[in-house]
């Protein structure tokens, strides 16, 4: 058993040094391919009544397959993912295109990004979650209150030695569903702008401090959104989210790293005037509130080429809803075989509110569950 | 929870384990009006710095790092630079390519590309001259870090795998002596010119360090990426 075990670490080796990302050069433009691959095996902790656990298993995660090419004028990416393929329904709300943008740089003053891509809101949301510690992002930025990505138009540039970033867009305000939904009657489109500003230097979208800055650093981010849409087709993939009318959203961030030591805070809300007026339960209003916040604490460890992380994060779909509050605390440890590029991760959730173990449950994440995940990715 | 408590307390303490290269600390700072600086070099004559950026732009500094001159061509990502008395060699990281800048008015005048499959952002991070060698020298960042010598026409003759690092992010030829900086590892590497085996190494307290150099007078200098500074510090 220890000698089978010994040979597959062996390979594991040899494979993790086999550095597949791939780019090619003609003097002025560089193209690169870059892949991901992540393989999870879930586990829920069902009554013991419960007979359906088909929640509990493997499952291939992403099968990402990127092409980008960069000069100095402009940038390019294509990225698609091969897993949400295998899916008997394909969810419009989850497409297998996940990135598809040109940028122009040849302004001085701004660069101007169009096509299908994310939307500058939200920290968390811009961060890629391969190198993140978490296998699964919080439910505030699951695309419950907001759409994550969508086709549009954004400008941004960074100022003070890129210590401000600035980012302001219009988009389709179908969110991802854009793909494969055409745009509703109104016509009319989504704003979205953030800045954020770093001190004393500019500070990456990273969660984790690999590096162990010598000196502490804080960023602390503004952003908001605004959409009005009397008959949405498709804003984001909760079952809450797609029956509004007109929703305003502002969000903050704060976060740091030092010696090792990151965090994370975030705290989004929303004003949403629903079509369904049943969502105002016979209150006297013409809009609810709902939001939530996220923090969390990380220390990466180089000696053990480990990273310890630990979330709270609570959503509340609806204000006017007594006690539907979700609450949940998370850990996670992840142990970097190659950095983030071959890593095994482990998370535990567990919810201490709303507390769900209906198998079918729409918002899942609030099961308790136990995920270990195996990552390659390459770029 | 005292057990939880030990156990959090022992990964702390392993993880605080230092290493045994002398520490050096900077004596002055100062600030770089470049975006993203990612390497550095003293010109030829000892009179002004050459700084290359993450965004395409090569930068002429006096002595006290403000600019002077820059190059109205843009590249894409320069990481190295180094200068003679006739040009300013500038190796771009993603283009995989060197150009040969005219020291008199900074206009590109012949370069080089080199062939390397590897990923875009971990490639070319460095270049100088190896005088004993004869030989110019860049190193591959990572995936794997190596030590690639290239002739007076800048192709490329041997490479050396350099293991002892996470990443290089520059190197230096400095008075017959050899120094590699790594960025992820904040370490300056001596090492041999002929073999580039290690002969001393030192820890450097500062953040994303890309660039190194000495000064006219001998002092270290290193020029940070995200600090957007160059620290100096005494002779090595």
């Amino acid at each position: 058993m220890i000698k089978r075990l010994l040979q597959i670490i062996v390979l594991l080796t040899i494979t993790i040094s086999a550095n597949c990302q791939v780019s090619f050069s003609n003097g002025s433009t560089v193209t690169e391919i870059q892949t991901a691959t992540v393989v999870t095996y879930n586990h829920r902790f069902y009554d013991s009544t419960e007979r359906n656990h088909k929640k509990n298993g493997p499952a291939l995660d992403d099968a990402r397959i990127a092409i980008e090419s960069r000069s100095s004028k402009f940038e390019f990416k294509f990225e698609f993912d091969l897993a949400v393929m295998g899916n008997a329904v394909l969810d419009p709300t989850a497409p297998p295109i996940t990135e598809a943008y040109f940028v122009y740089k040849g302004l001085n003053f701004v660069n101007i990004k169009t096509g299908f891509s994310k939307i500058p809101f939200s920290r968390d949301n811009l961060q890629e979650h391969f190198d993140m510690p978490f296998m699964s992002r919080p439910e505030l930025d699951k695309s419950t209150i907001f759409a994550r990505r969508d086709v549009g138009v954004t400008l941004y540039r960074t100022f003070w030695n890129e210590k401000i970033n600035a980012y302001a867009g219009m988009y389709s305000g179908q969110g991802e569903s854009v793909l494969t939904t055409m745009n509703d009657a109104s016509g009319s489109a989504e704003f979205a702008g953030r800045v954020d500003v770093s001190y004393p230097c500019k500070y990456k979208y990273i969660q984790v401090d690999e590096v162990h800055s010598p000196i502490p650093i804080i960023q602390v981010g503004l952003n908001a959104r605004y959409i009005n849409k009397p008959v949405a087709t498709g804003y984001g993939n909760s079952v809450f989210a797609d029956l509004n009318h007109e929703k305003s959203i502002m969000g903050f961030d704060v976060s740091g790293a030092y010696q090792g030591f990151t965090f994370q805070v975030e705290m989004d809300q929303a004003k949403i005037v629903p079509n369904n007026i049943s969502q105002l339960d016979g209150f006297p209003t013409t809009y609810y509130r709902t939001g939530g916040a996220t923090i969390q604490l990380n220390y990466h460890s180089k000696l053990l080429r480990s990273v310890f992380a630990v979330r709270y994060d609570e959503l509340n779909p609806n204000d006017l809803t007594q006690d539907d509050t979700r609450k949940a605390v998370s850990f996670a440890y992840n142990y970097l075989i190659n950095s983030y590029r071959c890593a095994l991760k482990v998370q535990y959730t567990t919810p201490f509110s709303h507390f769900t173990k209906d198998a079918e449950s729409a918002l899942a994440g609030f099961d308790p569950q136990l995920s270990v995940a195996w990552q390659y990715w390459f770029r | 929870m005292n057990k939880i408590f030990l156990v959090c307390l022992s990964i702390l303490s392993f993880s605080f384990i230092s290493d045994t290269s002398e520490k050096l600390v900077p004596e002055h700072t100062y600030t770089l009006q470049v975006p993203e600086p990612s390497d550095i070099c003293l010109s030829a004559d000892k009179q002004n710095y050459f700084v290359v950026s993450d965004n395409g732009y090569l930068f002429e500094t006096d002595l006290q790092f403000k600019v002077t001159r820059k190059a109205d061509i843009r590249g894409l990502d320069y990481e190295g630079v180094y200068a003679d008395e006739k040009y300013v060699y500038v190796m771009d990281e993603s283009l995989r390519k060197i150009t040969l800048f005219d020291v008199a008015n900074l206009k590109p005048a012949k370069g080089n590309t080199l062939t390397y499959l590897g990923g875009r952002n971990k490639g070319f991070e460095s270049l100088t001259y190896n005088k004993d060698k004869k030989r110019f020298i860049t190193t591959i960042e990572k995936g794997p870090v190596q030590i690639w010598e290239l002739d007076e026409n800048l192709n490329k003759v041997m490479e050396y795998p350099f293991p002892a690092a996470s990443d290089l992010s520059s190197a230096c030829y400095h008075d017959g002596h050899m120094y590699l900086l790594s960025d992820e590892d904040r370490k300056i590497f001596e090492v041999n010119p002929e073999d580039y085996s290690i002969i001393k190494t030192w820890t450097i307290p500062v953040l994303n360090p890309e660039g190194i150099t000495f000064s006219p007078e001998g002092n270290l200098v290193i020029s940070s990426d995200d600090m957007s500074k160059a620290f100096v510090f005494k002779p090595l």
